[in-house]
């Protein structure tokens, strides 16, 4: 055996520089949340991994490789732990005002030198109850594993579960992966003991997601009564809108004061330069690239609205899918 | 010589024959992993917390006296790298 020196190079070589795009996502990902959760703890704020590795440990998922890492922050510790994740080199990736206006649910932090992003959330959609409630009560019954060789916290299964549900069913034709994950969900579901049917509910009522979820517990056999409310309207509006950028416009409008609305609307129209350049970066400086973006953009909306009108619309008539 | 300890502040991933690393005390300025393959790894695979360096070296002799000279130098230097990377203890 040799090692390294002169004779191949490898020993000095490779521990003198960082990995860079040599980093795989399989590795990167599991670093990554090494990294956010020992920010998170270094800061002292609390801090939960959910999908990805929970929804695997808790047996939601089929294993597979995350293109990111999603974590659930304490609400009053959020800009804490996305200020220390700067001072790391981790920065938002750029998005649109008027997403930013639309009160987003988590933002996408990106290093120039990772290939995964870190999804902080300061909410999770679904979740109706007040974020800081929900968190608290995901919180209370918390488990640890082990990831990249360090304890990081996750929800239990109960939790694990209405998070992996809720991503499921954010859109409606959320695509075959979800749906899959999904049945996987509910066959999870049918097969608890009696107990833990009652602490998923439970939880489910602390959390707001029982209404999101009563189709869900449905088909697993577990029966809930849950009454209407602006906030489960709201959820399906959002749902039935799908995967477009019109859907959180017309959901994110609704109760908000007309002078609210038509501040979003002129946002979403007419984003600046600067913000069309940063969200893509490959646009260039002339501006007929500059008109042939906002022309697609117009383009995309005009084709997403009828749908995202029509979501609405169903939705405040009560229809959920 | 004392035990050569992996830091306590480490985050680690194996993978198809590399480690990764990450000393998670150190992101402020060292904020990308470092990855050890081949040789690099074998050391850092009998990091056990019990031999020293000095022994981490002998285990790697291979009985050829100017290789193993080579070989003891160089594993003294990369623990050293590995040291000043926030690695070890």
């Amino acid at each position: 055996m040799q090692v390294g020196g002169a004779a191949d190079g490898r020993v000095d070589s490779l521990v003198s520089g960082p990995v860079g795009d040599a980093l795989p996502l399989r590795a990167a990902v599991p670093l990554a949340t090494a990294l956010v959760m020992h920010r998170a703890e270094s800061v002292g704020v609390r801090a939960l991994v959910i999908k990805g590795i929970s929804a695997e440990v808790h047996g939601l998922r089929q294993p597979r490789v995350s293109a990111d890492v999603d974590v659930l922050v304490d609400p009053a510790g959020y800009d804490t732990l996305l200020e220390s994740l700067a001072q790391a080199g981790w920065a938002p990736r750029p998005m649109y005002a008027v997403s930013a206006n639309l009160d987003p649910h988590s933002e996408s932090l990106i290093h120039a030198q990772w290939p995964c992003d870190i999804d902080l959330h300061r909410r999770f959609p679904g979740f109706l109850e007040d974020p800081q409630a929900t968190f608290e009560a995901l919180w209370a019954l918390r488990e640890h594993v082990e990831v990249a060789g360090r304890d990081v916290w996750i929800p239990n299964r109960a939790g694990a579960i209405q998070v992996g549900a809720l991503h499921a069913l954010r859109t409606v034709d959320a695509g075959p992966r979800m749906d899959t994950e999904l049945d996987m969900i509910v066959d999870v579901i049918a097969e608890l003991e009696p107990d833990e049917r009652d602490a998923l509910v439970d939880l489910a009522f602390q959390t707001g997601a029982v209404g999101p979820l009563v189709e869900t517990f449905s088909r697993a056999g577990v029966a809930v009564d849950v009454p209407d409310s602006p906030q489960l309207r709201a959820w399906n509006a959002r749902r039935l809108a799908g995967p477009v950028f019109a859907g959180n416009l017309v959901s994110g409008m609704r109760g908000k004061p007309w002078s609210e609305r038509c501040r979003l609307w002129r946002l979403a129209l007419w984003p600046s330069a600067a913000e069309l350049r940063a969200v893509d970066p490959g646009l260039g400086d002339s501006s007929r690239a500059l008109v042939a973006a906002r022309v697609r953009r117009w383009g995309r909306g005009v084709w997403q609205l009828p749908r995202a009108l029509k979501a609405a619309w169903a939705a405040r008539s009560g229809r959920r899918s | 010589m004392s035990a050569l300890r992996k830091a306590p502040d480490l985050a680690e991933v194996s993978l198809g024959g590399a480690v990764y690393l990450l000393a998670l005390s150190r992101l402020d300025d060292d904020q990308t992993p470092t990855v050890l393959e081949g040789s690099a790894q074998d050391i850092w695979a009998r990091v056990d917390g019990v031999r020293s360096v000095t022994e981490i070296g002998e285990s790697l002799l291979t009985g050829n006296a100017d290789l193993d000279a080579r070989i003891r130098t160089d594993v003294l230097a990369f623990v050293e790298g590995l040291r000043q990377r926030g690695f070890l203890e």
